[in-house]
């Protein structure tokens, strides 16, 4: 057999593995402040992360998947093809590797540091230093520091917001009906947005500004009309017998709804993002088989996308009621406004992200996002010393990836060359 | 990746929730407090009888120190790192003046217990009067903590005006302790009863009333805690 497609086959079948096993873990972050704050079930979850995963990754994901593939290292500095094949083939296993120690161990590694890491060892060791491409790769390291941070400021600033706005107000419901459809209508338009300039079919029509502008502010009425003529239902549903009573319940039954939207907000964004760590490596040795090279910008093939999107669907399918079981033993009780806030911050960070092209961690963004929550002292009492650990392993992962994807590579070449 | 960063960002147990375990040790011994009162003004607290009045006592006593640990447990077990959802400082102060009910009640009955004396029966059923409505003030702060607990922990949303409801009935409660107060005091001095008598009377009362005191405390403390 070709060594070339033998290397293809063998890649495609670990990025669907790793996509896979993303798929199965990921769910629990993605998902879990839907989950802890009872807006949908544990089955619900896992049907909805597997659909718009899916959906965020065919969709959305070729930006990151392009970085992935070829932002970190100058794929046309290294002449031999093969070597680079290979070394993306290692670089992807090892990844597998570290989300498999995580899953089996529940140490905070993450699947996008540790494929980055893997790329940059696979290209120090075929390329040399001139091989990596510093500049992006600073984007993409200082995305890693700036997204918990902007996480953490989206989760305080929409958070406050609430408390003030709607919480602390002496007319709840009546404050909630006000501002849940610019919430809503905000988080519609980001994802409108996102479809219209960052997918294959939005990018055809060649969109400016301008129109990004005016389908945004419609989106927001929109949102605001509808919420205006559903509301004599959705009153009545939510007040049901207790019309003249305190709207307190009501209001969190509203917040309950409202995250819904969010929980599927971050299943799209997660999908649109994390599909690079399995797809982006496989892309990159499907280029090389079929056209012998990787130019610096590449158009990711749709089916290897749908690939890893089906991935990670199964995944979430298949496993994640398991692994969201597990976690949910240990769950705490987040109501569904704080839940809101959380998931807002952490999936509008990662779909910006996404939309940048910067591979970035969801689970990450989402501890931000609990971390601006818990500023905002919406939280019965956050553990901040957990970020020191976060942070070391955010440190610790990347050299430890880039020199198992090192291993791996030589392995291989021993095995293969 | 796991779940276990998620849930790992969330401390298994709020300190919050151990003021309420705290406040649950004050109203026991409030409890005790006012069985006290009763069994001084019937038997005193010398001879066979008076037995009854140091067993209480000691029992308020073992009720504080209890409160004490918890007290000592929840400050000493707060990390730099945990971020609680009201100002530290304002926590550690609540802690302190929750802890001053009951150490004011403690020291009423040490203001009894120094020697033994005949409580007028004119005065005794305005002392019982009294004991109820300091008694009323502990057990209004109860739902304020409660909610104010669940309104800053998000365990549940609590309607703010509710809230506010309940603070303004402890303090409401504690004008009408004051008022009480003055007016024992007053009756106190004018009666025939020796000066030792009405000074360790006094002393008592005022000490009720500190009670009281500490609980509208309380009670402004926690309307700080939800201050916008």
């Amino acid at each position: 057999m070709d060594t070339g497609v033998l290397i293809l086959g063998l890649a495609v079948f670990a990025g669907f593995l790793v996509a896979f096993s993303m798929g199965a873990n990921d769910v629990a972050n993605a998902m879990a402040p839907a989950v802890s704050s009872k807006a949908v079930t544990l089955r619900q979850a896992v049907v909805l992360a597997a659909v718009l995963n899916c959906l965020g990754a065919v969709f959305l994901g070729a930006e990151v998947a392009n970085t992935v593939a070829t932002g970190i290292v100058n794929v046309s500095s290294i002449e031999d093809t093969g070597q680079l094949a290979l070394g993306m083939l290692a670089a992807l296993l090892s990844a597998g590797l570290w989300v498999l120690i995580a899953t089996m161990t529940g140490l905070p590694v993450s699947a996008t540091h540790s494929v980055v890491g893997g790329i940059i060892g696979m290209g120090l060791v075929i390329g040399g230093p001139e091989a990596i491409n510093w500049r992006p790769l600073t984007g993409i390291v200082a995305a890693w520091l700036i997204s918990p941070f902007f996480g953490a400021l989206l989760g305080y600033l929409v958070f406050m917001h609430i408390r003030s706005a709607i919480l602390y107000s002496r007319a709840m419901l009546v404050a909630a009906r006000r501002w849940a459809p610019f919430w809503l209508g905000l988080t519609l338009a980001l994802v409108a947005l996102s479809f219209m300039y960052k997918t294959p079919f939005g990018k055809g029509w060649h969109f400016t500004w301008v129109h990004g502008a005016l389908v945004g502010v419609s989106i927001m009425l929109l949102a605001l009309l509808l919420s205006k003529l559903a509301w004599p239902f959705i009153s009545a549903r939510l007040m049901g017998s207790e019309r003249f009573k305190a709207h307190v319940k009501q209001v969190e039954e509203l917040f309950r709804h409202m995250q819904i939207g969010t929980a599927c907000y971050v299943a799209l964004s997660h999908g649109a993002n994390d599909v690079a760590n399995a797809i982006g490596p496989v892309a990159a040795i499907y280029l090389i088989a079929a056209q012998g090279q990787v130019l610096d910008k590449v158009q990711i093939p749709l089916w290897l996308l749908l690939l890893g999107g089906m991935g990670i669907g199964l995944g979430t399918l298949l496993m994640g009621k398991k692994v969201m079981g597990t976690v949910g033993e240990g769950i705490t009780k987040i109501n569904n406004s704080r839940g809101f806030s959380v998931a807002f911050g952490a999936a509008t960070t990662v779909l910006l992200a996404s939309n940048l092209g910067l591979p970035v961690s969801t689970t990450h963004a989402s501890v931000g996002a609990i971390m601006g929550v818990g500023l905002a002292r919406g939280f019965a009492a956050v553990d901040f010393r957990v970020l020191g650990r976060i942070f070391l392993y955010w440190v610790l992962t990347v050299p430890i990836a880039a020199i198992s994807c090192v291993i791996v590579y030589l392995i291989l070449r021993w095995i293969i060359f | 990746m796991g779940g276990l960063i998620f849930f790992g960002m969330f401390a298994k147990k709020s300190p919050m929730s151990g003021l309420l375990e705290h406040y649950e040790q004050i109203s026991r011994g409030m409890e005790l407090i006012g069985e006290s009162m009763i069994s001084y003004i019937k038997h005193g607290n010398s001879g066979i009888q008076g037995k009854e009045f140091q067993r209480l006592m000691d029992e308020v006593n073992d009720v504080e120190d209890k409160a004490d640990q918890i007290k000592r447990r929840i400050r000493n077990h707060m990390p730099r790192g945990l971020f609680l959802p009201v100002d530290r400082v304002l926590f550690f102060n609540y802690t302190h003046q929750q802890d001053d009910i009951l150490d004011a009640g403690q020291d009423s009955l040490y203001w009894l217990s120094m020697r033994n004396m005949s409580i007028p029966d004119d005065f005794q059923k305005e002392l019982l009067v009294y004991r109820d409505s300091v008694s009323s003030s502990i057990k209004l702060l109860k739902p304020a903590l409660a909610a104010t607990i669940s309104m800053v922990t998000g365990e549940n949303i609590v309607d703010r005006e509710t809230l506010k409801g309940y603070f303004r009935d402890v303090r409401l409660n504690h004008k009408i302790v004051s008022r009480m107060q003055n007016e024992l005091v007053s009756l106190v001095f004018n009666s025939d009863m020796e000066f030792k008598e009405i000074y360790q009377l006094i002393h008592f009362i005022k000490q009720l009333h500190a009670m009281s005191h500490s609980a509208e405390g309380c009670s402004d403390m926690l309307r700080a805690m939800i201050a916008r």
